[in-house]
């Protein structure tokens, strides 16, 4: 779509703008405020100081390194992983209808409905039982247990892939993974940035799973900011906001950056494919 | 196309090789009991923060290599203590806090009886341990006689921090640092040192990271009254007293001379707003100076704070409120290992002096007391108050609590039913009347599972 | 349609027997993680429901049969706050779905610096939900928060957004700040549109409104259908977002303007150690999702039905 007067186009910007500040408000107020002397109030608007120490312990006060480390290996699991699995499933529910396909989609849909506290107990003696809490084998299960939310999502979005084209492909004499590998796969390629990066979101800001089943020793970086233990002043029990302002940021960035660069190739993908294959 | 699949292998490849070389490197510290050829595993609850540093950890594994510590921080009253107890699976030393969830831990059995394991210990001398080590014994009803269940990290009474500045500006002399307030007066002077424009609050009176029915309860035992009835079974919220000291706090809170949800202070515990002026009085423990020591910026701040005896009724008393235990599982499979670790944490002169240094809180043995910081002026102010009026105040079985109901459960009854009246959406009486109801029926189902 | 014709036979034609070879293998994974992993807790929780299990009592647990169930009809605060619930529901579901169609449209024309934009617009739902809870409540403070200082700065009184009378709109706020999270799926099914169907259009003398009524949003709408279901299924699970705007911790309560239905299950679970009944009140939850959800599925399918044709 293209705005064909000048005065749509100038609107265009001056909205865009105005809401793009409004939504980048919030992170430019954590900045400021994380800048702020360590036990100073209130929190300010504009810069008052830059006290660079507080980012300083936001990477000191934690074994950061440790926990970053601990953070790309769940990422190293639970990505690669869940792109072919929760790709598959949509894929098969999608465009296999067998018996009991929308049983199983059913399924799917049941399980976003239960919330996570209400099997967190029941889930955690499951793995104790299995010798399995504090390994990262939970992620490997995870991962090829697919996420609800994704399966639906592939689910949808090969949906509106016209079903007359794979057909017709069908006829042609292409087999089932013909069919997956020669059109799916090439006519999804933003679907699959998409999965990634929301496997992505999705393992780097959970903070539930690991809390319940890792030590110490095992947790990612977002357990830092969670866990009202970690951010403290050396042998007290202060968590002083700057700090713990910092350290949010510090923990949104890779994540921004990741989304700048995944919509790129999003874009790309978009023009080559599209439905005229 | 192309360069989009390339990126991604890429990204794969590289996510990979981390996780190899990460992998292997955490591989060797972690497994569970019997993994490593007859290795202890012992699973702490308490932090390495807590208890000083992470280096309190290891030297201990330093000097004991056949033990493994597994720090597995969780905090009060949550889901991951619950499931690693529901699984058989729990840790063997448990952190609690040692005033409201002792009595609860012990009803429903998840604390062991340290009597027996005190006895073959050499460093465990009673005649030299603060009397706050009574808070953590419990026969089942009161506090303070029958088995011990738990030895406090660390501690100290409540007391309070003035801001001197604030007081200076409102014309407000000086507190004793001997001689305790009363109630009255320090109502009077929470008042008088809040200072508004128009509706914004530019300081409140006071602050305190003590809930409600923790200060209630402070407040009429200091005239010699209680919120619990004789058994624990009920409150006695609807009662003349009670009600007069849940009023002392609501005018206070109505005022904005005690920070609410009403009027709202942007620091929960104090530490920010005293060093901005922006409450005149913090109503907590020794360890409030931590939090500036800790961050090396105790120098900057000392100068404005005194401390001083915490507000009384007719009663000259010190409360602890505020500790952290340390306890032993019930089903611990070594129990001698986790009191010989508990015992380190606590008593052991390297860990003692790790947090005493900073001047976080006393010690638990009396022998430690001179590794508190004493040498500013601040320092000797502070710690003589301690020494001359808050020990010789001191009770640590004045206050208990009901061990049928978990007292997170108590204080969110008070969030859900006072908090409405302070904005006009119901009245006292109906508030206190619908607490204790459900209070009363807390109770009934807790005695049904401990069968009795 | 084809599908359905070839239901009606009886007899498989090879191609749909490979279909379903294809389909089961594929699920199988699916399926056998299923049982062992969602399947046994789900049981689990079902029949605790009916127990009177305490956290601590496993060796001598009873059961109390309907009891929890008829429990959470006669507690007033569990069906004031369901009430609550799908109040806001009913605000922030239509409210976001319009907020994101209109993102999607805006985001997915060719502009120099829509990337940029486009990063800018989905910030607040990549964010981690612990960094969010702490923003907003930092902006909603009564001394010092950028909402009051904009209400001075405009010479009124300070307001209290945390308290009782606006929490609940502020909570509103928060929420339609994070709507952009499907923003990404509608833009990229906006992409996947061709741009010949929508030139064909042109030709036939549709504008840019005609565009978007006729061939964006019909397009969109398994995206929007999607965006639909998970909100509802968020809005009733909605339980960490008040306490974090709230400021107060995961074992107190925020105030009773944004008292949440889960946040009352959670209580019941933990704080009051009321397992049975908590889980109670999340079937019954479920329950009422799984028929919103049919209902919305029903829809749905009819939208997709009438795209297909």
């Amino acid at each position: 779509m293209e705005l064909k007067s000048k005065f749509a186009r100038v609107m265009y910007y001056v909205i865009c703008s105005f809401v793009a500040i409004i939504f980048i408000f919030p992170l430019y107020y954590t900045f400021i405020n994380s800048l702020r002397d360590i036990f100073s109030l209130p929190a300010t608007l504009l810069p008052k100081g830059f006290h660079w120490e507080n980012w300083e312990m936001a990477f000191t006060l934690i074994p950061f390194m440790r926990f970053l480390g601990n953070s790309l290996i769940i990422l190293a699991i639970s990505i690669p992983i869940g792109i072919v699995t929760n790709f598959t499933y949509g894929y098969a529910l999608a465009k296999l209808r067998a018996p009991g396909s929308d049983f199983i989609f059913s399924l799917v849909l049941c399980i976003m409905m239960i919330p996570t506290f209400a099997t967190q107990i029941p889930q955690y003696i499951l793995f104790s039982k299995l010798g399995i809490t504090n390994t990262w084998w939970i992620w490997v299960f995870e991962a090829i247990a697919g996420t609800p939310y994704i399966i639906f999502l592939c689910r949808q979005y090969l949906n509106s892939i016209p079903s007359a084209l794979m057909e017709a492909a069908t006829i042609d004499g292409c087999n089932q993974w013909q069919l997956i590998s020669k059109m799916a796969i090439p006519m999804s390629k933003p679907l699959v940035a998409i999965v990634a990066f929301r496997l992505f979101n999705l393992h780097w800001g959970d903070y539930m799973t690991p809390y319940m089943y890792l030590s110490r020793e095992k947790w990612p970086l977002i357990m830092a900011l969670f866990n009202t233990s970690l951010y403290v002043l050396p042998g007290t029990n202060t968590r002083p906001a700057p700090v713990v302002n910092a350290a949010a940021l510090v923990l949104a960035i890779p994540t921004i950056i990741l989304f700048f660069l995944c919509q790129k190739q999003l874009q790309q993908g978009s023009v080559a494919s599209g439905i005229k294959g | 196309m192309k360069k989009m699949m390339r990126t991604m292998l890429c990204l794969t490849l590289v996510l990979t090789m981390v996780m190899g070389l990460v992998g292997c490197g955490g591989g060797q510290s972690a497994g569970k009991d019997g993994d490593n050829d007859g290795k202890i595993t012992l699973t702490v609850t308490v932090s390495s923060a807590e208890v000083g540093s992470s280096e309190v950890f290891q030297r201990y594994m330093d000097e004991h290599p056949n033990i493994i510590i597994e720090e597995v921080p969780t905090s009060n009253g949550d889901t991951k203590l619950l499931s690693m107890i529901a699984s058989g699976n729990p840790p063997d030393i448990i952190r609690f806090a040692g005033y409201d969830e002792l009595p609860t831990f012990v009803q429903r059995g998840i604390l062991m009886p340290l009597d027996d394991l005190l006895g073959n210990s050499e460093s465990f001398n009673e005649d030299d341990m603060f009397d706050v080590l009574d808070t953590c014994r419990f026969d089942g009803k009161n506090r303070g006689t029958g088995s011990l269940y738990g030895i406090p990290k660390d501690w100290s009474p409540v007391g309070l921090w003035i801001n001197k500045e604030a007081f200076a500006e409102a014309g407000i002399p000086l507190p004793s640092t001997t001689e305790p307030m009363t109630w009255d007066e320090f109502a009077d002077i929470a008042q008088k040192l809040v200072k508004k424009d128009g509706e914004s609050v530019e300081r409140h009176g006071f602050i305190t990271a003590l809930p409600i029915p923790t200060l209630l309860e402070m407040y009429l035992n200091s005239y010699g009254k209680s919120m619990w009835n004789e058994d624990y079974s009920s409150t006695t919220l609807e009662s003349k007293d009670s009600m007069e000291a849940v009023k002392y706090f609501q005018a206070m809170q109505e005022t904005a001379a005690m920070s609410s949800t009403l009027y709202p202070n942007a620091d929960g515990i104090g530490t920010s707003a005293l060093n901005e002026n922006k409450v005149g009085m913090v109503l907590g423990g020794y360890w409030f100076r931590g939090s500036y020591a800790g961050s090396g910026t105790l120098s900057d701040i000392e100068d404005k704070l005194l401390y001083v005896p915490a507000p009384v009724g007719t009663e000259k008393t010190s409360y602890a409120l505020d500790l952290t235990c340390l306890g032993i599982f019930s089903q611990t499979e070594h129990p001698e290992e986790a009191y010989d670790l508990l015992e380190y944490l606590v008593l052991e002169e390297y860990s003692v002096t790790t947090r005493s240094n900073i001047g976080f809180n006393l010690p638990v043995s009396k022998k430690y007391m001179d590794t508190l910081p004493y040498e500013t002026d601040f320092d000797k102010q502070t710690l003589d108050m301690v020494k001359n009026y808050q020990l010789s105040t001191f009770d640590p079985t004045a206050v208990s609590v009901s061990p049928w109901i978990s007292y997170t459960s108590l204080t969110t009854l008070f969030d859900k039913f006072y908090l409405p009246v302070l904005y006009g959406r119901s009245t006292l009486e109906d508030a206190m009347k619908t607490i204790n109801q459900e209070v009363e029926i807390l109770v009934e189902e807790g005695k049904e599972l401990m069968g009795e | 349609m084809i599908m359905k014709a070839n239901k009606k036979r009886k007899k498989l034609s090879p191609m749909q027997r490979s279909n379903y070879r294809a389909f089961y293998f594929m699920m199988a994974p699916f399926l056998l993680l299923f049982i062992v992993y969602r399947l046994f807790p789900m049981i689990w929780g079902l029949y605790i429901s009916f127990t009177n299990y305490s956290g601590f009592n496993m060796g001598s647990m009873a059961n109390v049969g309907w009891k929890n169930y008829i429990r959470a009809f006669e507690d007033s605060q569990a069906m004031i706050s369901l009430g609550r619930t799908f109040l806001i529901g009913i605000i922030t579901i239509p409210a976001s779905m319009v907020i994101c169609n209109v993102m999607a449209i805006a985001l997915s024309m060719k502009f120099k610096g829509v990337g940029i934009l486009r990063t800018i617009f989905y910030i607040p739902s990549i964010l981690p939900a612990v960094a969010v809870g702490t923003m907003w409540n930092g902006m909603f403070l009564r001394d010092g928060g950028v909402f009051n200082e904009l209400v001075k700065l405009f010479g009124g009184e300070p307001i209290n957004w945390l308290g009782y009378d606006y929490i609940f709109y502020s909570l509103i706020l928060m929420l339609l700040w994070g709507a952009g999270g499907s923003v990404l799926n509608n833009i990229s099914a906006i992409k996947n549109i061709s741009t010949e169907l929508i030139e064909s259009a042109r030709l036939d003398g549709a504008g840019n409104w005609g565009v978007i009524r006729h061939i964006i949003l019909p397009m969109t709408a398994p995206m929007n259908y999607m965006a639909v279901v998970t909100g509802i299924i968020s809005t009733l699970q909605m339980f960490a977002q008040p306490l974090m705007l709230s400021g107060v911790g995961m074992s107190s309560v925020p105030l009773q303007p944004v008292y949440t239905y889960m946040v009352h299950a959670y209580q019941q679970i933990f704080a009051n150690l009321r397992f049975g009944y908590g889980l109670a009140l999340t079937w019954i939850v479920f329950i009422i999702m799984m028929v919103l959800t049919l209902i919305t599925r029903r829809i749905g399918d009819k939208m997709s039905d009438n795209i297909a044709t």
